[in-house]
């Protein structure tokens, strides 16, 4: 059996770009001065994969930052990666395979964790506690008690730190929540999202990892198992990696603006059903979810379906008040019934997953240090509704949610899955 | 051992309880045998597989965790993941209240794979599944054992299962694996246990604290933090002091994880803040100097202010403004406020910037001077800085700095008062504050450089019209589109204007609006903006509110309005009449009600069955062709100048305007005389006279 744990978080091996120099160097904390008014934000970008790669193609010709190192544990994408900046504005930012070479660079002033969704929690902390400020990706966290303590570092350390909960900063959304919190369609005693099912395998072929890929930071605090390519590319079907398949990739972009719209974050209880009825039985995530979750004066479904459309889209989110209701998605918002007045919105479209005026709003913050229009805790919690409607799937019964304690009410088993273990030498 | 397990079961008192629980549990039994469904989780044919996986989790847990282990240690990854979906559902399953024998007898079925004979790869299949049903108060021996073994992979994942199942006896195994484990895998149980937060060992940990290993001393210092003991205040103290470069910053956060706890705790307060003080004074790192300042900023009150600045007097103080903004951002209180206020005069200009946004932020009046004096700063930093704080503030004070800012500005500038002037409008709406909403929105309109915007403001103003809008609508709309504006918003607007002392204009708008009220939602729409004054309106909205009445008469509903009671429809109000026994004479009765809901059974009486008589004189100017609109629960029957206009013998609830009849009124006296009748639940009726086009005829009571 492999080796494992062999990463000493204080010590490591640094590979560089197009270079097999390699040394050890002692992690020291470092921060930057702080950034000032007009002052570039220099950036970091963690994880070059998928979304990495799109927020790096914004981040690369966007005036108020400067990508300064890009940063994945696999080389062949920090490489491809820096080639892309270099063709896209000129300039050629580090490459490097250990995020703990940024963390130690006294140069950057931002990070953006932009891994697989098991590295958001300890990434995010590990920023604060080196003076860096975070963008972190949705999930947030693959447990409560993670986003808790993201939180608290956030907190403890006074760092910026932006969920990528980008539809914050999306007209279309700001819009038709005004819309809805304009009492305009009466009191909203109900709302819902909805989304396409999981489509992720069981199963696994394990291989030899890749050239230059550090397949034990991959894993990181994540339970030990051996490279396969339906891990590494396919982590959202993963319990130990993801939780919940879609419930938590689109789960918490939509349940985050069912929670702006109703103006709540905790969930009162949550109950669930979801099976895989095609194939695959065993996947860590089912195929199809029906989920209720309970809040003051409001109940909020999550219906994960095939061929799930309402009001002519494939995903959304819908509020439904006395007098009226809306439906969302990031192309356009339309009221029923039409007698109500509020004409249907047709937004911009969407151009990258990558959002630049969420970007910017997240510079806007680290120079102001105010906090982001979609901050952590607020992402947090949008995470927490997901991560609670699969934990009643997992326990196959309804939950009573404590949204002060962050704990389930007379369940101590349920509140086992608040939290998870972290592969030795990671802690929080 | 610190516990004795209550859980320990042996084959004997297995065999015992699976009988008397098998029975109990004898429900689940699925239409499908058991065995039948055990063999589909191998089928190769998706959809049997598919239903065994659904319909196992149903089975009696306890007879189907045994036909099931065999599968986890498949060669098939399809199969043995299946089998250990189901085996996590049957494991949850008996977590439900009501289950407590169950648990324990299934996690004893569990523990069997973790025999010796099993391969490792079985062992850690099953580690996932124990977690979650090991029972509390259970002997977790076999799981312990495995933190001896000689694979560290193995060992590492017995200790990620007993973190994660977080019973005591949990807590207990990994704490007395301490002893012989080696130091990495030491400080891999002391960082389990600080998560697991048990008092339980809290002794043993602080042995781990004098380690020789400066990384299993600090994670010792971790597993001692959460618990806000302020005697370990040395412990943790001397881990720092003796900690080496690669510790130094676990050691140090756990410090301030403990000062943290101590407020979070209760009753410690001026020792925490003690120890933040302590490690700011420190020669440390401006990362844990930050993060004192921050805990002083989250926990503290206005008497750190003092400390925080002269933390500010190094020569760092600027990489740690971003920590002392966050402590102030955070600090509560109206005397933190002020001593905040006084402060920002002799503030560098870069901490001027980040204070102007926490002012903003506090949402607090107090606050309002300084920052409408930013917005008018020759530098475009302070505009732009201050036009954020203001926008943030959200109070409608902060509408006159904005605008300020908008006027004296670049392009730029007015683009972003646009922006936050349509964000504050839009808060202010939500609030229903209807003088703030009204400023923002008329402001926005002012501002606004497409249609769009615009019209999104008038909508605004519409919605909050104040006397300031009226300009701006007389400005900007001509006769017919201020025609077409609702007769709602213009009535608004008219009672906005009046109440502002601009009678006249006031007056003239009135005029207008009353001339468009054409719909008993346009009415209504009208009373909630006049308010109270809306039932002094009635005669000018031609509602009837005041009446002469008399009643209860005998009714049957089968003789529809044939019985004559009162001589209708030459009725004489000085009469008087006898029913039922008693002596009924005719008396006034005036209503609250704007839209002229005449209550009778609250007038005459609580009766089934009976019919009541209303009667009004009004007089108009000139003879006209009207309409007659009634509501009515139940029937009613109308004459206008002895003429029958309507007759509807129904049951049914009261609507405004449920029948719309012609009728002509002379020119001076004319009278009204209402039937109404009763069969059962409400009693009462509604009646307003509009034109022949419906437009509302304003009328002159006589009484």
């Amino acid at each position: 059996m492999k080796s494992r744990g062999a990463v000493n978080r204080r010590k490591f091996m640094l590979t560089v770009v197009g270079g097999v120099a390699a040394a050890a160097l002692p992690v020291r904390k470092a921060r930057a001065a702080r950034v000032g008014a007009n002052d570039k934000v220099r950036l970091a970008v963690i994880g070059n994969g998928g979304m990495g790669s799109r927020h790096i193609e914004a981040l690369a010709v966007n005036d108020n930052c400067t990508l300064v190192a890009l940063c994945d544990v696999a080389m062949s994408r920090y490489v491809k990666a820096c080639g892309k900046v270099k063709e896209l504005n000129g300039k050629e930012p580090e490459g490097v395979q250990d995020f703990r070479h940024v963390l130690d660079r006294k140069d950057i002033d931002a990070i953006f964790v932009v891994t697989p969704d098991h590295w958001h929690p300890l990434l995010t902390i590990l920023g604060c506690q080196a003076g860096k400020d975070v963008y972190v990706e949705k999930p947030v966290c693959p447990t409560v008690a993670e986003g808790r303590a993201m939180v608290q570092a956030a907190r403890r350390y006074g760092r910026i730190v932006q969920a990528g909960t980008q539809q914050r900063s999306m007209p279309v959304f700001q819009k038709a929540i005004d819309v809805v919190r304009s009492g305009r369609l009466g009191q909203i005693t109900m709302a819902g999202a909805w989304v396409g099912v999981n489509g992720w395998g069981v199963g696994e072929t394990p291989a030899p990892v890749p050239k230059g890929l550090d397949w034990d930071l991959w894993l990181g605090p994540a339970p030990w198992a051996p490279f396969s390519m339906d891990r590494y590319g396919g982590f959202m079907g993963w319990w130990d990696y993801a939780r919940g398949g879609q419930l938590t990739n689109w789960g918490v972009h939509l349940m985050d603006v069912v929670h702006w719209g109703i103006g709540q974050d905790r969930p009162l209880n949550v109950q669930a059903l979801g099976g895989s009825f095609r194939a695959a039985p065993g996947s860590d995530n089912y195929e199809c979810i029906e989920a209720i979750l309970e809040y003051k004066n409001c109940l909020v479904t999550w219906e994960q379906r095939h061929q799930n459309r309402h009001a002519g889209k494939d995903y959304g989110i819908t509020f439904h008040g006395t007098e009226g209701a809306l439906y969302v998605d990031r192309g356009a918002f339309v009221v029923e019934p039409a007698g109500a007045g509020i004409p249907e919105y047709i937004g911009e479209p969407e151009k990258s997953w990558a959002n630049p005026p969420h970007h910017n709003n997240f510079f806007e913050s680290v120079r102001t240090r105010k906090k982001p229009i979609a901050d952590i805790e607020q992402g947090f919690r949008s995470t927490t509704a997901v991560l609670l409607a699969g934990l009643a799937l997992k326990t196959g019964r309804k939950l009573y949610w404590d949204g002060d304690a962050e704990r389930f009410i007379n369940d101590e088993d349920a509140n086992r899955y608040l939290t998870r273990s972290y592969r030795a030498p990671w802690h929080l | 051992m610190f516990l004795q397990p209550t859980w320990k079961m042996n084959t004997v008192n297995i065999g015992l309880c699976i009988s008397a629980i098998v029975c109990s549990l004898c429900a689940f039994a699925s239409a499908v045998p058991l065995d039948t469904l055990i063999q589909g989780i191998s089928s190769a044919d998706p959809k049997t597989q598919c239903e065994a996986r659904q319909l196992l989790p149903r089975e009696n847990p306890i007879e189907a965790v045994p036909k099931l282990l065999p599968l986890v240690g498949s060669d098939n990854p399809s199969v043995w993941w299946t089998a250990l979906a189901v085996l996590s559902d049957l494991a949850n399953k008996v977590t439900q209240p009501g289950y407590n024998e169950a648990q324990g007898i299934v996690t004893t079925q569990l523990m069997t794979l973790l025999d010796p004979a099993q391969s490792n790869d079985v062992k850690i299949r099953v580690l996932r599944i124990l977690p979650i049903v090991i029972p509390e108060g259970y002997d977790v021996g076999p799981v312990a054992a495995l933190l001896t073994d000689a694979d560290p992979g193995l060992r590492e994942k017995a200790r990620e299962a007993l973190e994660v199942t977080g019973t005591l006896h949990a807590a207990e195994a990994l704490c007395n694996a301490l002893a012989a484990a080696p130091p990495d895998f030491q400080a891999a149980i002391l960082f389990a246990l600080a998560r697991m937060e048990k008092t339980l060992c809290l002794e043993t940990v602080l042995t781990y604290t004098r380690s020789k290993d400066a990384t299993v001393r600090a994670a010792a210092a971790h597993a001692l933090a959460w618990t806000g003991n302020p005697e370990y205040l040395p412990t943790l103290e001397s881990v720092w002091k003796s900690s080496d470069e690669t510790t130094a910053f676990d050691a140090c956060d756990a410090y301030l994880r403990l000062a943290d706890a101590m407020v979070v705790s209760g009753g410690k307060w001026e020792l925490a803040m003690s120890l933040y003080r302590q490690v700011l004074k420190k020669d440390l790192s401006l990362v844990h100097r930050s993060g004192a300042i921050a805990g002083l900023g989250r926990y503290g009150d206005e008497s750190v202010l003092d400390d925080i600045m002269n933390a500010l007097k190094g020569a760092d103080a600027r990489e740690l403004e971003p920590a002392v903004l966050a402590a102030f951002d955070s600090l509560q209180g109206a005397e933190a406020g002020k001593q905040l206020l006084a402060l920002y005069p002799n503030l560098p200009d870069s901490m001027k910037l980040g204070m102007l946004g926490i002012f903003g932020r506090k949402q607090d009046p107090l606050f309002l001077d300084t920052l409408n004096s930013a917005a008018k700063s020759d530098d475009s930093a302070f505009r732009k800085a201050a036009l954020a704080a203001l926008g943030d503030s959200q109070l409608p004070g902060a509408v006159q700095g904005i605008v300020a800012i908008g006027h004296s500005g670049s392009a730029e500038d007015k683009a972003a008062v646009t922006e936050t002037l349509k964000r504050m409008a839009s808060v202010l709406r939500a609030r229903d504050d209807k003088q703030g909403a009204g400023k923002a929105f008329l402001e926005l309109y002012r501002f606004a450089d497409t249609d769009e915007l615009r019209q999104e403001a008038m909508d605004g103003i519409k919605q909050f019209p104040i006397p300031e809008a009226f300009d701006v609508i007389m400005q900007t709309m001509n006769e017919e589109e201020r025609a077409n504006l609702p007769p709602a918003i213009l009535l608004g607007l008219a009672k906005t204007l009046n109440d502002a002392g601009r009678a006249e204009d006031g007056k003239k708008l009135l005029e207008t609006a009353l001339t468009r009220i054409d719909s008993a939602e346009a009415l209504q729409e009208a009373f909630k903006y006049l308010g109270p004054d809306a039932l002094g309106m009635a005669p000018r909205l031609g509602v009837i509110t005041a009446w002469h009445m008399v009643g209860p008469f005998p009714w049957d509903m089968n003789k529809a309005f044939s019985v004559i009671n009162v001589n209708e429809p030459n009725v004489d109000l000085n009469a008087s009449y006898t029913s039922d026994g008693k002596t009924l004479t005719w008396k006034k009765v005036s209503t609250g009600d704007p839209g002229g809901l005449i209550d009778l059974a609250g007038n005459l009486a609580q009766a089934d069955h009976v019919c009541g008589y209303a009667f009004a004189k009004i007089s108009v100017p000139e003879a006209c062709d009207i309409q007659v609109r009634t509501g009515s629960d139940d029937g009613i029957k109308v004459w206008v100048n002895r003429q029958v206009v309507t007759e509807q013998n129904v049951d049914r609830p009261t609507k405004m305007d449920s029948e719309q009849n012609p009728a002509k009124l002379n020119a001076g006296e004319n009278s009204i005389l209402v039937e109404c009748t009763q069969n059962a639940g409400g009693w009462n009726f509604c009646l307003r006279l509009t034109k022949a086009d419906g437009a509302v005829l304003s009328y002159t009571p006589v009484e």
